[in-house]
């Protein structure tokens, strides 16, 4: 049976990663410089080191994951490390770093750090949140077979107002034609359009249809339960842009970021050597 | 009346194929909805657009409220129509054409902007997905990576290489490389932190001592090396010790490690009567005092180093017992019996590191008084110039002869004898009065240095007995500490009673007793640098100094190296 | 005095090689072809489509050339060579009648003429004539009935006629550049495939297509002149609503080929079954129960031109009474030799003639048949101990015993309890019907000598040779009822019990009996998979799911006769039907029949009481069911709630075969979390593998269902999957994503994208069909599943994922 990334091989990344924690702690504990804990001491180099390899690792999954013919583990394996360990980087680099902060390139590259693992952890939620919430938005369907029955609607709204006033057809008109599905990267993340056409119509069409003669109620009502359907159906397809967005948008975050820490730990590793 | 309408549909091939129908009635009414005469299905068309009127076989069009209407692509909410002319009705378009025989009017009807496909205009309409929307990893990914690399690895190493650039930051709150500095500096360096080439004088090279010679060039090392031949002593840098970019107060170490590390085996390492130390502690040897010897026939002093455990004895040339001056009962002076402590005459010196030297006009004389002559107790003797004490006592005594009136048997007449006033004693009389003046002195110093006074304290001796006599005192020397390699402060100490280490005092009746306590003594109170419970964490550097050679520099070491290569041993041996 | 001494029908290779070699020899011939062309057939193929020469290893034996090529190439020579040959053509000449004997054959032709000759040579092929309108104007220009391309025709009203799948799929493919009208008989598309019936509606619904439903054309028109609208001709319809008159450019009418069968049976000629693909029973001269009336090419059973073709001159040669050897002689002395080595070199007839001493499976088989037959098969000396299949083998080879004995291990766990199978048996039927795995392991004895013949080839001599299906079947049930039932009992005692046995087959979803029916029948699934339900509070929930080899209505064996469950067929499903009274007196005869039934009875109570009380596992198998994994044998499935939408499945997939992703992640239906995405199921009986002219589709060991190389994108699999899982595609294996060129710089393919353009160029490029081959040549397995970051994507077995364990804890 299959496994979550979170438990992937008996829970062996965490085992690994919490090992690494306590040895680094305890190590941190157990030596005392003379000059307090800091990078330039041999611990320091040490966690330092481990810090600099875990980061290339981690950063190597975007690598591993493209590479689709590699048999080196598999990429629920990865993820799975990249989890733990990038969880466990923070203490790492904490301790390399001694507690010492101030402005500099080097608290610079820790900052970088912590923040890109920050929105990793986002995106830990996200994946353990989302998916299951857009499957059952989606009840079955795909973006493009709702929009699909969206355009349907379209149609039968505009058979439906064919023979009604003329500002009920103008908001259906608008309604087929302005409606529209995500947009700026805002819309698509609150899922909302504040003025959606639909909306606007089914309200509009509310209000002038009360006023309808007699023998056209029948297709006043008619012509509301449609947009009624298609609002629906915008606000489904709206939703589901918006947990797609949620699942994506930190990695707008993470990835950017991990090359700006790249760049700021080679500068970081360079200046401690170049001062030496 | 009747008019000609034929709807027009072109085939993709720029075929035209038409459906006519004639439409007959008043007007021509114009819409989408189905009552009219003229009914056009798009939705974009109003219910009722427009209308056509026939007045007197004129054709005018004129636009229902609110719908809007193009007659040859100019709005107008009316017209007249000619032959021709061309109306856009929402997305059809109508043209007036001639009518044919029996019709008053005939037009073609053409849909010619068809409504789009939903779905595609949907799909074109929304942006789904966050890249569509604008977002872009790899460029965010480019931008950071070089802006960071540009201003924390290209501009600092630039800076360091090229005036130019270093120039640029001249005077400005920062500089090109300020962000490689990893902390706080020593106070004391702050003035000059702000060039981290200052110290970083090469690139991935560890900061050399040369760096701090340029100021520290008077400052001791940390043996001279005539005396020690380890190259390890001379060879490590100041960095290795004093760690700079960690605060304010970073750099001097204190720990065990920084004398341990060699001094735990020194005798390994070198020829030296330095006895091994690890830690105060656990491993340190008993202390040393290091005191005088008095050498009789060169008639001076030397030093030497003698455990306290062995009992060492000092020969200071003082008589003092320190059990008679501190005796419980009291001692008797001029002013009646008093018990004396210690601090009558060991006081602090200024700022209470060591004591003030005991002088013996201070703390002696009140009862160690020098006066020579009971009918005039004023008069004393100078302490400390022999031959002033003899001269003193002849001036004394010839003034006594010559006044006459003094009261001594076998003295000549004239000493004895009241003048009457205008008396002129003869030559022959003064002679006299003086020969005796003289005896006199030489009896009663010979008192002094032999009998009384000073040999209480002084090793006299005799030097002729036959006139004139003379005397010679050995001279005093009083070890001012006895542990000189060490720093110790009585001000640290003040809590404590003197008795409390120098305990023994009272019970020392021979001033060459060393009265300091012993290690053991100190350790009641100093743990090494392991903290041991209720007792102060002591390392080397609290009573040892590091920088402790007498006379050669880290001036001199930098030049010699400069001058013999690297090898500080070669060095020294030339030395 | 005839008029010629032979005459040949039909000018496909067959013939037309035949009548070349006659012309050749210079003998008195006449070739008569129906249309206008020569070899019909190959001149339908789409055009530029590339024809193979397989068997490669078959010598070419015929006047005429024959080289792997386009379709144009090859007509372009055989036009040339047969006009060289001064062969006798008579074109448009539709034959109706044969009829008189050996030396005097009368010939009937549609134009009403009449030709005799002395011989008679029939290479009709398969494909029939195509059915036209039979309405006036059918044969005007305007009208046609098929389509090349598409693409050739642009901007015109076009009238479609016909509902089966080739009418659909030409409509669909016009609607591009043209107005497209399509006429049907009935009122719905019924008889299409899902996939075309679908898209059909679809068109339909979208106004893109004009539908006219029970409609039958009545005539066609064709204008002196077009109308200003461009139409050229009109038809006319009867509808419902009257009759209606289409104006339209083209008419193009879809109406499927009248089998030839019918005519050729007229002429007296016998099929040895009614099995649609069955073929003519020939003498090893390739002459028909008729004397003097042969038979060559497809319909004689030799589907590959090179065969026809070499038919076609040895045929004339036999007629002329000189004996040549077939030309697959030196194949099977190829074949045999190992064989014949050792037996000191016995020639192949005689090993031929001794192997159907041997086997009385392949006695039934005529010389050719069984020339055919081994053709495909190997002979197979496998020394004592070899294993020839072992248990869960997902090979569907079957083996006949030629000689020596081979041993069947019957129990798993102890390997050593065997029992042997001797000269003239055969084995591995049961792989071969139910498409499953291995049901043992089956080791060589000693001397034995096996003939292991492909399941294409099986099948056809299966479904063409009468006896060896009866044999087979009656095997098959003794054996499946011995390994369920009955292991212990004696073969006499359970004949009558197989006696009894009739097959039934079961659509999909079709009740095979219902609960609370009367029936003590008890059904041994032998094809396919059944599910099990119980109508609880009202509604049917399904209880567990059965795969070929399990039985159901054991209940009805206790006295019981009320079914207490219903089952339903999972998929297209065959099951034997065994008598319950026969049934009943063995298990009252053969106590450990009793004690093996009762235990199932007992274990299936429990697994019904545990799903009856886990609610949602049962809903699950039918929805699983309704995805067609009854059939399916690997299966990938996605659990939605870890699946992050990155579509790395498909990246992953399409990367790993050259650009083209087999798996479509969003498409395909979802319940509770479990979302089925379109990708190869891997079907017992592949409904690819039906019709595959280059039998490229085969299945590997452990399970996948593969297309190999030398698939010549026909495009039948494609139709012929339900599950619209295979596609066309131009695999240019130069397609190549430079992974850091694109991280870096985002220039070259991104991941998983395919390059079509560059395809094109590629002169090694090919056009066939792909699906998912489960990355047989991956080292760590489907890449699918190794690339999915947050093991969202499984796959899995349904036979054992199916099972309420499984889906409880699920």
């Amino acid at each position: 049976m299959h496994q979550s990334l979170f438990v992937y091989g008996g829970f062996r990344y965490f085992k690994l990663s919490l090992l690494l924690l306590i040895a680094a702690v305890v190590a941190y504990f157990w030596h005392e410089p003379v000059d307090g804990p800091n990078g330039g001491t041999w611990l320091g180099y040490t966690l330092g080191g481990l810090g600099a390899f875990l980061i290339l690792l981690l950063m190597w999954f975007g690598m591993r994951k493209r590479s689709y013919k590699s048999s080196m583990g598999r990429v629920e394996g990865w993820l799975s490390a990249h989890v733990y360990l990038g969880l466990a980087l923070i203490v790492i680099s904490t301790l390399h770093a001694g507690f010492q902060i101030g402005w500099n390139l080097h608290t610079l590259a820790y900052v970088l750090m912590l923040i890109v693992i920050a929105s990793g952890i986002f995106g830990v939620y996200a994946y353990l949140r989302y998916p299951q919430l857009m499957t059952e938005n989606r009840r079955g369907k795909t973006l493009d077979t709702i929009m699909a029955e969206m355009a349907e609607l379209d149609r039968e709204c505009r058979d439906a107002a064919a023979q009604l006033t003329d500002d009920i057809s103008q908001s259906v008109l608008n309604c087929c034609e302005k409606t529209r599905i995500g947009g700026s990267v805002m819309r698509q993340l609150s899922g909302k359009d504040n003025n959606c056409a639909t909306q606007r119509a089914l309200d509009e069409v509310t209000r002038l249809s009360k006023s309808l003669p007699r023998e056209q109620t029948d297709d006043g009502r008619r012509l509301l339960m449609l947009l009624g359907k298609k609002n629906e159906l915008v606000q489904r397809a709206r939703r589901d842009v918006q947990y797609k967005a949620l699942l994506d948008i930190w990695l707008f975050f993470h990835v950017p970021l991990s090359f700006a820490l790249l760049a700021a730990l080679s500068a970081h590793v360079v200046s401690i050597f170049f001062y030496w | 009346m009747q008019c000609n309408v034929s709807f027009l549909t072109r085939k993709s091939r720029g075929g035209l194929t038409h459906r006519d129908e004639v439409v007959t009635g008043g007007s021509l009414r114009i819409g989408r909805s189905t009552d009219n005469e003229l009914y056009l299905s798009d939705f974009r068309v109003s219910l009722h657009h427009a209308t056509i009127h026939n007045r007197q076989g004129r054709f005018y069009i004129e636009a229902e409220s609110g719908s809007d209407l193009r007659i040859n692509n100019s709005i107008a909410q009316s017209a007249r129509l000619n032959k021709g002319d061309k109306i856009a009705v929402g997305p059809y378009d109508i043209e007036i054409v001639t009518a044919e025989e029996g019709k008053d009017l005939a037009i073609t009807v053409e849909l010619v902007r068809q409504l789009g496909d939903d779905l595609k205009n949907l799909k074109e309409r929304s942006v789904t997905t966050l890249a569509d929307a604008g977002l872009g990893r790899r460029r965010m990914s480019w931008l950071f990576f070089i802006v960071v690399t540009g201003l924390f690895l290209a501009l600092p190493i630039a800076a360091f290489y090229d005036e130019g650039i270093r120039n640029l930051f001249k005077d400005q709150p920062v500089t090109a490389d300020i962000a490689w500095k990893s902390g706080d500096f020593e106070s004391a360096h702050e003035f000059f932190a702000d060039d981290c080439t200052a110290c970083h004088q090469e690139a991935f090279v560890t900061v050399r001592d040369v760096a701090c010679v340029t100021c520290h060039t008077e400052t001791h090392t940390h043996a001279d090396p005539q005396f020690y031949e380890i190259s390890e002593l001379n060879e490590t840098r100041c960095a290795t010790c004093h760690k700079e970019h960690n605060g304010r107060d970073g750099l001097v170490r204190r720990d065990e490690a920084l004398c341990g590390d060699c001094h735990k085996d020194l005798d390994e390492q070198a020829t030296t009567e330095l006895k091994n130390a690890r830690d105060f502690g656990k491993d340190h040897p008993d202390f040393s005092a290091t005191m005088f010897r008095y050498n009789k026939q060169v008639k001076e002093f030397t030093t030497e180093r003698v455990a306290l455990k062995d009992k060492p004895r000092e020969q200071s040339n003082l008589k003092f017992p320190h059990d008679e001056h501190l005796n419980p009962e009291g001692v008797d002076g001029p002013g009646g019996s008093r018990v004396m402590v210690c601090a009558d005459c060991h006081e602090p010196d200024k700022g209470g590191a060591g004591l003030k030297p005991i002088s013996m006009e201070q703390h002696c004389a009140e009862c160690h008084s020098l006066e020579f002559e009971p009918d005039n107790p004023q008069r004393v003797v100078p302490h400390g110039k022999l031959d002033h004490v003899l001269y003193t006592l002849q001036e004394y005594y010839g003034n006594v002869a010559l006044q006459g009136g003094y009261d001594d048997l076998d003295a000549p007449a004239i000493v004895k004898n009241r003048r009457r006033p205008g008396y002129k004693p003869s030559r022959q009389e003064r002679k006299l009065a003086l020969e005796w003046a003289k005896d006199k002195a030489y009896e009663i110093g010979e008192d002094l240095f032999e009998g009384r006074v000073c040999s209480s304290c002084h090793t006299v001796t005799a030097v002729s007995k036959n006139y004139p006599p003379k005397w010679d005192i050995a001279p005093v020397k009083i070890a001012d500490t006895w542990l000189p390699k060490s720093r110790f402060t009585h001000k640290k100490h003040e809590t404590m009673d003197c008795v409390d280490c120098h305990g023994d005092a009272s019970k020392s009746e021979k001033s060459e007793d060393v009265l300091i306590p012993g290690i053991d003594n100190c350790r009641e109170c100093h743990a090494g640098q392991e903290h041991v419970r209720n007792k102060i964490d002591s390392t080397c550097v609290d009573c040892h100094g590091f920088h402790l050679a007498e006379d050669f520099l880290l001036g001199d070491r930098h030049n010699m190296k400069t001058r013999s290569g690297k090898s500080g041993t070669a060095a020294r041996m030339g030395k | 005095m005839a008029d010629f001494k032979i005459a040949i029908v039909g000018s496909g290779p067959g013939g037309m090689s035949a009548a070349a070699h006659a012309a050749e020899l210079g003998l008195s011939h006449v070739l008569l072809e129906s249309t206008d062309h020569l070899s019909d057939t190959i001149f339908k193929y789409q055009k530029g489509k590339h024809v193979m020469d397989e068997p490669q290893v078959l010598p070419l034996r015929s006047p005429l050339d024959f080289k792997a090529g386009t379709r144009e190439d090859i007509l372009e020579t055989w036009n040339t060579q047969v006009a060289s040959h001064k062969t006798n053509v008579k074109y448009g000449a539709e034959v109706t009648e044969i009829s008189g004997s050996k030396g005097d054959f009368t010939i009937k032709t549609k134009s009403g003429e009449t030709i005799t000759a002395e011989y008679v040579v029939m290479g009709i092929g398969l494909q029939g004539n195509l059915r036209k309108l039979g309405v006036e104007g059918q044969d005007l220009a305007m009208v046609q009935y098929q389509l090349d391309d598409p693409k050739e025709y642009a901007d015109e009203t076009i009238v479609v006629i016909g509902a089966g799948d080739a009418a659909i799929e030409n409509a669909i493919a016009l609607t591009e550049q043209n107005s497209v009208i399509i006429v049907n008989r009935k009122d719905e598309f019924s008889r299409a495939k899902q996939g075309n019936e679908d898209a059909i509606n679809k068109a339909i619904d979208t106004n893109v297509i004009t539908p006219y439903y029970n409609s039958n054309t009545v005539r066609v028109e064709q204008f002196d002149e077009p109308l200003g609208s461009g139409e050229i001709g009109k038809i006319v319809l009867s509808t419902e609503n009257g009759e209606a008159e289409v104006l339209c450019n083209r008419i193009i009418a879809r109406l499927g080929a009248i089998a030839p069968r019918r005519f050729v049976e007229s002429c007296g000629i016998e099929f040895p079954s009614n099995d649609p693909s069955a073929v003519p029973a020939l003498s090893g001269q390739y002459e028909s129960n008729v004397p003097g009336l042969y038979i060559v090419g497809a319909l004689a059973g030799y589907p590959l031109i090179k065969q026809a073709m070499n038919q076609g001159y040895e045929v004339i040669e036999f007629i002329e009474g000189n004996d040549v050897e077939p030309a697959d002689e030196p194949l099977l002395k190829e074949k045999f030799r190992d064989f014949s080595v050792r037996n000191n070199n016995m020639s192949v007839s005689d090993i031929l003639d001794m192997i159907q001493a041997n086997v009385p499976l392949l006695s039934g088989l005529t010389t050719l048949q069984l020339r055919e037959f081994m053709l495909d098969s190997d002979m197979r000396t496998p020394s004592t101990g070899d294993v020839i299949f072992a248990k869960d083998d997902f090979t569907n080879t079957f083996y006949s015993i030629v000689d020596g004995e081979v041993d069947i291990q019957i129990n798993p766990d102890d390997p050593s309890q065997t029992i042997s199978l001797g000269k003239g048996a055969f084995f591995g039927e049961m792989s071969l019907i139910s498409g499953r795995r291995r049901s043992a392991t089956i080791l060589a004895g000693k001397n034995c000598v096996l003939i292991e013949t492909p399941r294409r080839s099986m099948n056809k001599t299966i479904s063409s040779v009468e006896s060896v299906k009866r044999v087979i079947d009656e095997a098959f049930l003794m054996r499946a009822l011995q390994a369920k039932i009955a292991p212990n009992t004696p073969v006499e005692k359970l004949t009558p019990v197989v006696k009894s046995a009739t097959l039934q087959q079961f659509k999909p979803g079709e009740d095979i009996f219902i609960e609370g029916d009367e029936g003590d029948t008890l059904h041994l699934v032998r094809v396919g998979s059944v599910t099990v339900s119980k109508s609880v509070g009202g509604k049917d929930v399904v209880l567990s799911y059965l795969p070929a080899g399990n039985y159901v209505g054991e209940m009805a064996l206790f006295g019981n006769n009320q079914r207490t469950a219903t089952i339903r067929a999972a998929v297209a499903t065959e099951t034997i039907c065994l008598d319950g009274d026969a049934f009943r007196t063995l298990v009252d005869e053969d106590e450990d029949v009793r004690k093996r039934v009762e235990e199932v009875i007992k274990s299936r109570e429990q697994v019904n009481v545990q799903m009856e009380d886990s609610d949602g596992s049962g809903s699950i198998i039918d929805f699983l069911v309704q995805q067609g994994l009854g059939e399916a044998t690997d299966v990938l499935l996605i659990d939605e709630s870890l699946c992050v939408r990155c579509d790395n499945c498909e990246k992953a997939c399409a990367e790993t075969h050259f650009g083209t992703s087999r798996l479509d992640r969003e498409a395909g239906p979802t319940f509770a979390s479990i979302h089925v995405p379109t990708s190869c199921r891997h079907c017992e009986h592949p409904h690819c593998m039906r019709d595959c002219p280059p039998d490229a589709i085969h299945r590997a060991g452990n399970g996948e269902v593969y297309i190999a190389n030398n698939c010549i994108g026909c495009g039948n699999c494609e139709r012929n999957c339900p599950y619209g899982v295979i596609q066309l595609a131009t695999v240019s294996k130069k397609h190549r994503t430079g992974l850091v060129s694109w991280l870096l710089t985002g220039m070259g393919l991104a991941p998983g994208e395919s390059n079509p353009a560059a395809a094109k160029k590629d002169p090694d490029a090919k056009k066939m069909a792909v699906k998912c081959d489960m990355c047989k040549d991956m080292p760590g397995g489907p890449s699918c599943v190794r690339a999915c970051p947050t093991g969202a994507a499984l796959r899995v077995n349904p036979n054992e994922f199916m099972s309420v364990t499984n889906l409880e804890n699920y």
